[in-house]
């Protein structure tokens, strides 16, 4: 019997934003998507001691590990994001169902002989993208860090509490500003709701927008 | 009339924007710019409180932060705030305020008995009077709460909200007057990120309320160029209506911004305040300084206030606070006050001098604007009840001991006091910086910065205009140089550089009988210490500034002290003939003024409170009835109540069903951690208790790890997935804190090993389905896994296809029943879930909640972590010594051979049977074996879980008793109210002793 896709359901979907999507931001400050699902592999490899590791995971992926913390590397496609010297989150665009497990297969294969730990955690995590001129001034109210332009950049990554014991991870990707925010799954609409609390003590309205 | 007292010109409030208020009723009629007290001062309104102990009259004694007097509860129902003080409250259409501390009215106060009583009341009175007995507590404090109280809390949830964000500064300057505009001016000149903080609505601080001239113009117009400037830098952000009121470790500041609290029409939509966490590189304080009062009989009548409040209201709100105006100061600068006032028609009836040579640029000026200086006199006295009428001015002795002559009489109805001035350091302090006492200026001011913090101004001692502007701008040149931006020096703002000095310090001004036999020298106008109650601390022996504070409580309360705590110092410094600076200083701590609690929680409130786990089956739950357990963040089903079902009938069913037929669980939120590497088996074995390095690829094994201590921690199966390669099965409340426990052993204590840990607990939803036909629906769900016993045994996993999805079946089972828990990724969970629902309807699938899940296991005599142990139980205990390997070491092994822990008669894990089968014990009951008339009787256990089971058809219990493991068959009681309970011990396993059952 094939898998099938139908039966999947996204840690946001109980939720039922697609229902309330806006085709836009339509003046709001901030607007937050779930993407499509993805391929999330937890990658740990002592760089310095397993030299061939770099070239086994480009092999597969097409792209090197970043070695400068809080960066990341890779493509639309397929980004690294580096989470402590000996830790990387692989993030693969690959919506199939059996892409998890396909994907954490051949990167194990690749790196056979090397000490290391290839993990799916594709199901373990929820992805909230969050756009918008607005984002950082919302974002500063759940996270300690500093937000400011010139202190987090396009290509940054960042590992940091949200709200109160929440443990996130985020990926800026571009000047909108656009943030990957990724969270435990079971967190997901915590998350959710707190950001839209933060829109609402800085006054912004909150959008929807299409996954 | 309406607004008698307001000048016909001048003063920072718009007089086209009439603002109608009420105050204990009363319909008054204010600007735009006032704050309550000025505009109740216009009105004429000065008696506008009762003191917090004799009640007696009190009016406004200030003109800020520092009001003692002028509490007020503003606004009705669930928003109104209680204990603001009229100083700072800005005014705005249909404001309501009350006094809070009189009663029945605020001009009539039955408690005004107190004061003719005082004699009664002395200081510590209540640790003297109210000690004994204790059981009397409860009606003493109903009787001292109504008594005392400060202002009502609402009963009404908060209706509004509040934001509470983080926020990154350079240079964070807290204060807008002189030196901090300055210092704001300088660093965002350079570059900084600045963040400018001050508690007014307007900025400019003593700029606004004197006549000081900045580059040849008015001090006022000069800040409002400054701020022009700085709002013009996207570099800076600045912050009115915000105290910055709390100063913590590596630069860590909390400010609070008030939002709405001024207007008139509050939005729905936005906050009523705002917290502010900021991190700040640098830190400059400007925070300005607080006049002192004067400590003489009967100084707290309404209409006797602070020379600057007084100037401050003539000055900055036009308003004159009375007609006729006796000046007592202690030093040259109160004397602008005179002038000032005298400028705006009050008349000065006498500047009365405690300096024998009253000498100084203004107190010349006064001279020569023809007021009478009296030098080298006190007030001895005053009159008027609920306001001041005529004071008594008489020549002190040399040594200001005494009165040196006859007194005289004035007649006014205000006395502008100065007694010098206090640096606001307590920001400062907060932050651990160092205080010194400054001999010159009479008060503390600060030494040595321990962060990374400077004082500019008045805060810093420093008092002449052009020194403190020329300050400001040193330390935000200085801050943002300290920050790595590089700082083209500006050219100070050219001012006059008066400063308050020369002064006489005289601490206790004399009056006709010594302290405490006529009248009041009140030195807390909050609390109600006189210099009679420091006196009488000191004479019962608390010497100690700490000891005397707790016991007269000068010092506490909403003002903290503000213009008490110095002068309490300098009156315990006279008494005792000990220096100030040998007596020391009381702590200064966050808040600096009273936050409120709303702005404390911020959005952490309700449902955002903590953050709620669920499981992807969650919303079938739901649907389903079920009522919700919290364990750990995780919203479990505790149980699923049918119509007409309470929780015994929902469980009675739920735990008849999965042994008949079918039960199913979810399982999800147990702990997952994935374990890889060379060395994964040995590091099982060190973090297990029982062996680890048999186990191969299919099988799996339960273990137990244990605290250093010896002591059980958690529990749980691993599988083993492939070479190297296991999956650890935590308890859902312990999956974090083990991962930490094996993640510090690997890299502290174990770094050599060869092994990395991934928490993998939400990547997979479990469904256990548990009872005899578990097999036979797994069959139909899946034709990529052989299901026959032979081929699945119990303890075993196999990979394959279940309902359409990749699944990972374990054949475990915590019901001890045959049992399969089937793990699908995450996002297939409620998949599976409905799945496993429609095809087990045949079977009459019963979802069970982790109630049954417990009543089940505990059929089976199965532990849970955390509630058959509790941190002092060790495997042996339990009756689980098979399970220590003998061949090997692991955490707690040293410790399970301690003495101690071979101890026979430990509190050990039994079963207990209730001699009665109705009866359900309470878990927790503690259990004896001789019973006494009455406690206290010897205990030798408790009650660990406790149910009613249907399948045994009686109530049963687990419990831990002394020596339990050697006791089965004799008989414990559990003495309850009104009843003996008597039980039999017996194993824990009540149910398939032999377990043929999760084998078959």
């Amino acid at each position: 019997m094939p898998e099938t896709t139908s039966y999947r359901q996204s840690p946001l979907a109980p939720l039922g934003l697609a229902g309330q999507a806006a085709s836009g931001l339509n003046g709001a400050g901030i607007g937050v998507a779930e993407p499509d699902f993805r391929v999330l592999l937890d990658l740990r490899v002592e760089l310095d001691k397993q030299p061939g590791a770099q070239d086994a995971v480009e092999k597969v992926l097409g792209l090197r590990l970043p070695e400068t913390a809080n960066t990341a590397t890779g493509n639309a496609e397929r980004h690294a994001l580096w989470l402590g010297p000996n830790e990387w989150q692989i993030v693969i665009h690959d919506s199939r169902p059996e892409a998890g497990r396909e994907w954490t297969a051949k990167l194990r294969e690749a790196l056979q002989g090397i000490f290391c730990a290839v993990v799916d955690v594709s199901n373990a995590q929820a992805i909230l993208r969050v756009t918008g001129p607005a984002a950082r001034e919302v974002l500063e109210r759940a996270v300690p860090l500093d937000m400011h332009a010139g202190k987090f950049q396009p290509g940054e990554v960042k590992q940091t509490v949200f709200g109160r014991h929440c443990g996130v991870t985020l990926h800026l990707l571009d000047d909108a500003p656009t943030f990957d925010i990724y969270c435990r799954r079971s967190f997901a609409e915590y998350v959710h709701a707190y950001l839209k609390d933060c829109a609402r003590g800085a006054c912004e309205d909150f959008a929807v927008l299409e996954g | 009339m309406a607004q008698r007292y307001r000048l016909d010109k001048g003063g920072r409030i718009d007089r086209d924007r009439p603002v109608d208020f009420t105050f204990n009723g009363r319909a008054y009629q204010g600007y735009a710019g006032d704050t309550l007290g000025s505009a109740l001062l216009a009105n004429g309104v000065h008696l506008v409180g009762r003191s917090f102990k004799y009640h007696r009259p009190r009016g406004i004694f200030s003109a800020g932060a520092e009001e003692a007097n002028a509490l007020v509860q503003v606004g009705e129902g669930a928003a109104t705030l209680a204990d603001l003080k009229a100083t700072q409250v800005e005014l705005y259409e249909g404001l309501s305020a009350r006094s809070v501390n009189c009663y029945p009215s605020l001009d009539f106060d039955i408690g005004e008995v107190n004061s003719l009583a005082s004699k009664l009341f002395p200081a510590g009175f209540y640790y003297k009077t109210f000690m004994w007995p204790q059981a009397g507590w409860p009606m003493y404090e109903r009787f001292i709460r109504k008594a005392a109280g400060l202002g009502e809390a609402p009963l009404e949830p908060d209706p509004d909200f509040y934001d509470k964000r983080y926020a990154h500064a350079d240079v964070l300057v807290a204060g807008a007057g002189p030196a901090g505009l300055a210092a704001a001016l300088a660093a965002a000149r350079s570059g900084a990120r600045v963040i400018l903080a001050d508690e007014q609505h307007e900025l400019g601080g003593s700029l606004l309320s004197g006549r000081d001239e900045v580059d040849g113009k008015p001090g006022s117009d000069w800040a409002a160029e400054a701020e022009r400037e700085l709002r013009a830098n996207e570099n800076v952000r600045i912050l009115p209506r915000s105290v910055v009121f709390g100063y913590y470790d590596h630069n860590w500041i909390d400010i609070l911004e008030n939002l709405s609290d001024h207007l008139a029409n509050k939005p729905a939509d936005a906050p009523r305040q705002r917290m502010w966490k900021v991190r700040a590189n640098q830190v400059v304080l400007a925070t300005g300084a607080i006049e002192r009062p004067l400590v003489f009989r009967d100084n707290d009548r309404p209409g006797i206030m602070l020379a600057s409040a007084a100037r401050s209201y003539v000055n900055r709100w036009a308003v004159r606070p009375g007609e006729s105006a006796v000046l007592f100061t202690n030093n040259d600068g109160a004397y602008a006050a005179a002038l000032d006032m005298k400028a705006a028609g009050i008349k000065i009836a006498a500047a009365v001098d405690l300096r024998a040579e009253a000498e100084g640029e203004l107190t010349q000026a006064a001279r020569d604007a023809g007021i009478e200086v009296l030098a080298g006199h006190g007030i001895a006295a005053t009159e008027g009840h609920k306001r001041v009428r005529r004071v008594k001015v008489a020549p002190l002795s040399a040594d200001g001991r005494s009165l040196a002559g006859e007194a005289r009489t004035l007649n006014c109805d205000l006395v502008a006091m100065s007694g010098g001035w206090n640096p606001t350091v307590h920001l400062h302090s907060q932050s651990r910086g160092k205080l010194r006492f400054d001999a010159e200026l009479a008060t503390f001011v600060p030494d040595r910065a321990v962060q990374a913090e400077r004082s500019a101004g008045a805060c810093n001692g420093t008092f002449g205009l052009a020194d403190v502007l020329g300050e400001g701008f040193a330390a935000g040149e200085a801050a943002a140089e300290a920050a790595g931006f590089s700082v083209e020096k500006a050219p100070r703002p050219q001012a006059g550089n008066g400063k308050f000095l020369p002064a006489r310090w005289l601490w206790l001004t004399p009056s006709s009988k010594p302290v405490g036999h006529g009248g009041k020298h009140f030195v807390d106008f909050q609390n109600d210490v006189t210099a009679a109650d420091l006196q009488l601390a000191l004479r019962e022996g608390y010497t100690s500034v700490e000891h005397v504070k707790r016991y007269t409580t000068t010092g506490m309360g909403t003002d903290q002290g503000k213009t008490s705590n110095v002068n309490a110092l300098g009156v315990v410094s006279e008494f005792r003939g000990v220096p100030i600076e040998e007596l020391g200083v009381t702590t200064f701590r966050p808040p600096y003024t009273p936050v409120t609690f709303g702005a404390w929680g911020g959005r952490d409130v309700g449902d955002l409170f903590d953050p709620i786990r669920r499981t992807p089956m969650h919303s079938w739950h739901a649907r389903a009835g079920a009522e919700f357990e919290n364990v750990g963040m995780w919203k479990r089903p505790w149980y699923y109540p049918k119509a007409g079902e309470g929780m015994h009938e929902a469980v009675q069913r739920e735990s008849k069903a999965a042994r008949e037929s079918l039960g199913i669980l979810d399982a999800t939120t147990l702990g997952r951690i994935d374990i890889q590497g060379p060395d994964s088996a040995e590091f099982l074995n060190r973090v297990y208790t029982n062996g680890w390095k048999t186990l191969k690829p299919g099988a799996i094994r339960y273990g137990l790890m244990l605290g250093e201590d010896g002591m059980v921690m958690d529990d749980g199966v691993t599988a083993c997935l492939g070479e190297n390669h296991y999956l650890m099965h935590t308890t859902s409340g312990g999956a974090a804190e083990v991962l930490a426990h094996l993640e510090e052993y690997l890299q502290t204590e174990w770094p050599e090993l060869q092994v990395y840990l991934t928490t993998v607990t939400e990547q997979y939803a479990t469904a256990a389905i548990a009872g005899p036909n578990a097999r036979k629906l797994l069959a139909e769900l899946t034709d990529d896994i052989d299901v026959d016993p032979d081929a699945f045994p119990f303890m075993s996993w196999r990979e394959g296809t279940v309902a359409g999805v990749w699944a990972r079946v374990m054949r475990i089972s915590f019901s001890g029943d045959l049992s399969f828990e089937i793990n699908v990724e995450a996002h297939n969970g409620l998949h599976l879930w409905q799945t496993l629902m429609n095809a087990g309807e045949k079977y009459n699938i019963t979802p069970y909640g982790t109630e049954t899940m417990h009543v089940l296991r505990a059929e089976k005599g199965f532990i849970i972590v955390g509630q058959e142990t509790d941190g002092t139980v060790t495997p042996v205990d339990l009756g689980m010594e098979k399970l220590c390997s003998t061949k090997k070491d692991f955490i707690g092994k040293r410790s399970l051979s301690r003495p101690d822990m071979q101890d026979p008669n430990r509190k050990q894990f039994v079963g207990l049977l209730p001699d009665d089968p109705n009866e359900v014990l309470e878990e927790g009951a503690q259990l004896v074996e001789t019973v006494k008339s009455q406690p206290p009787m010897d205990m030798v256990g408790h009650v660990t879980s406790s149910y009613m089971s249907p399948n045994l058809g009686r109530g049963f219990a687990l419990a831990l008793v002394k020596g339990g493991l050697h006791k089965h068959g004799q008989k414990v009681y559990a003495p309850m109210p009104g009843k003996t309970i008597a039980c039999t011990v017996t194993s824990p396993v009540f149910f398939d002793p032999e377990g043929e059952r999760l084998r078959a």
